[in-house]
């Protein structure tokens, strides 16, 4: 009887194994080059090192990235270059595809960097507001922005199939939560990990590119 | 009673396969940033629990489907049931920021309270097919002729 059972449990065990390994060979994942446009990365355009973030303005989470992220920028400012992509969490945020929609906006007119400060600086006012979209107006105009060119950019139906074109690039890519980033294709998620194994990571895509690494 | 039984096992039992699969077909970085968030764990048990875990509750949820091994099986996954309970008790009493489970990966998001509820339905079912197994429509069966 026990030879039966090892064999039962090691058949059943090798099937769920092939059937894993084939999901995940047929999933693969999207490359990290696929990049959308230009408009939000910041740092040298050949940087050896490119982070990618997938972001959500809403996201507590995602504030608390912003920090290390820019301690990351500022430690390494010739090497390396951040590109932000939305990844906006409807469910747990009601709110976070209108902000997604006016950062979009915001990098059409090369003011992106700008309101995605705004947006996380202001998030906690924006998120509990009644009608955040007002205050995503004031923070638009405050910057300046051409109302005109806004307006039809907003209603522009391409400007929501750019965000959703980088959230379904972020789910193939394994993306499941907010935010995750890319660091040379290595992906960390949230602010800890960023803090914590950000550096190395770095320092190693460095080493491998035969680049300097800045003494920190 | 008979019935009863295999509907809990089936259910139980797809549970944790859909628990364990859909963790295995993500990113490992995943879920080690979801029990990072649960703050009980040195760092350096995280990844090998990462690992391993879904790789036992798929495993253990298909033999429990099948009807294979049936009471060890569910008394196996009753502990891990009983771990998540506490677990996610723990993160509501200690106010982690927690808004998301991570229990079944990207395929279904649940807020820790209706996860607690969830597993303590789980721990429940599988209390019970430890005690009075289940042999309807089971390899157990056929194997044991």
């Amino acid at each position: 009887m026990n030879k039966r059972y090892v064999f039962t449990a090691s058949g059943l065990i090798f099937v769920l194994i092939i059937l894993v390994v084939s999901v995940r060979h047929i999933r693969g994942t999207a490359s990290l080059t696929q990049a959308s446009e230009n408009l939000k990365v910041k740092g040298p355009k050949d940087a050896p090192i490119h982070i990618v973030i997938y972001s959500d303005f809403q996201c507590p989470a995602c504030k608390a990235a912003k920090a290390p992220l820019e301690d990351l920028r500022n430690q390494f400012v010739d090497s390396v270059n951040v590109e932000f992509r939305h990844y906006p969490l409807q469910r747990p945020h009601k709110w976070a595809l209108a902000a997604a929609t006016f950062a979009q906006c915001a990098a059409e007119q090369n003011k992106f960097w700008e309101l995605h400060d705004r947006l996380f600086e202001n998030q906690e006012i924006w998120s509990s507001s009644l009608d955040p979209l007002s205050l995503f107006a004031g923070m638009v105009q405050e910057l300046g922005l051409d109302a005109q060119q806004f307006e039809s950019c907003i209603r522009n139906p391409e400007t929501l199939t750019q965000i959703q074109k980088e959230y379904s690039l972020g789910s193939k890519q394994g993306v499941q939560s907010t935010p995750t980033i890319f660091i040379n294709g290595q992906m960390l998620i949230g602010a800890v990990q960023l803090k914590e194994k950000g550096p190395s990571i770095i320092i190693e895509e460095l080493k491998k590119n035969h680049k300097s690494v800045p003494s920190l | 009673m008979a019935l009863l039984l295999l509907i809990m096992r089936l259910i139980l039992g797809a549970v944790f396969v859909y628990s364990g699969f859909s963790k295995l077909i993500a990113p490992l970085e995943n879920f080690t940033a979801v029990i990072e968030g649960y703050r009980f764990l040195n760092p350096q048990f995280i990844w090998p629990i990462a690992f391993f875990l879904p790789w036992l509750e798929l495993i253990l949820g298909t033999f429990l489907f099948t009807g294979f091994l049936t009471r060890l099986s569910a008394a196996l996954l009753g502990l891990f049931s009983a771990v998540f309970v506490t677990l996610l008790a723990r993160s509501i009493v200690l106010k982690l920021s927690i808004t998301e489970c991570g229990c079944f990966g990207a395929g279904i998001s649940l807020a820790p309270k209706q996860a607690l509820l969830l597993d303590s339905g789980l721990l429940l079912m599988a209390l019970c097919l430890s005690i009075f197994s289940s042999s309807l429509f089971s390899l157990d069966k056929k194997l044991q002729k």
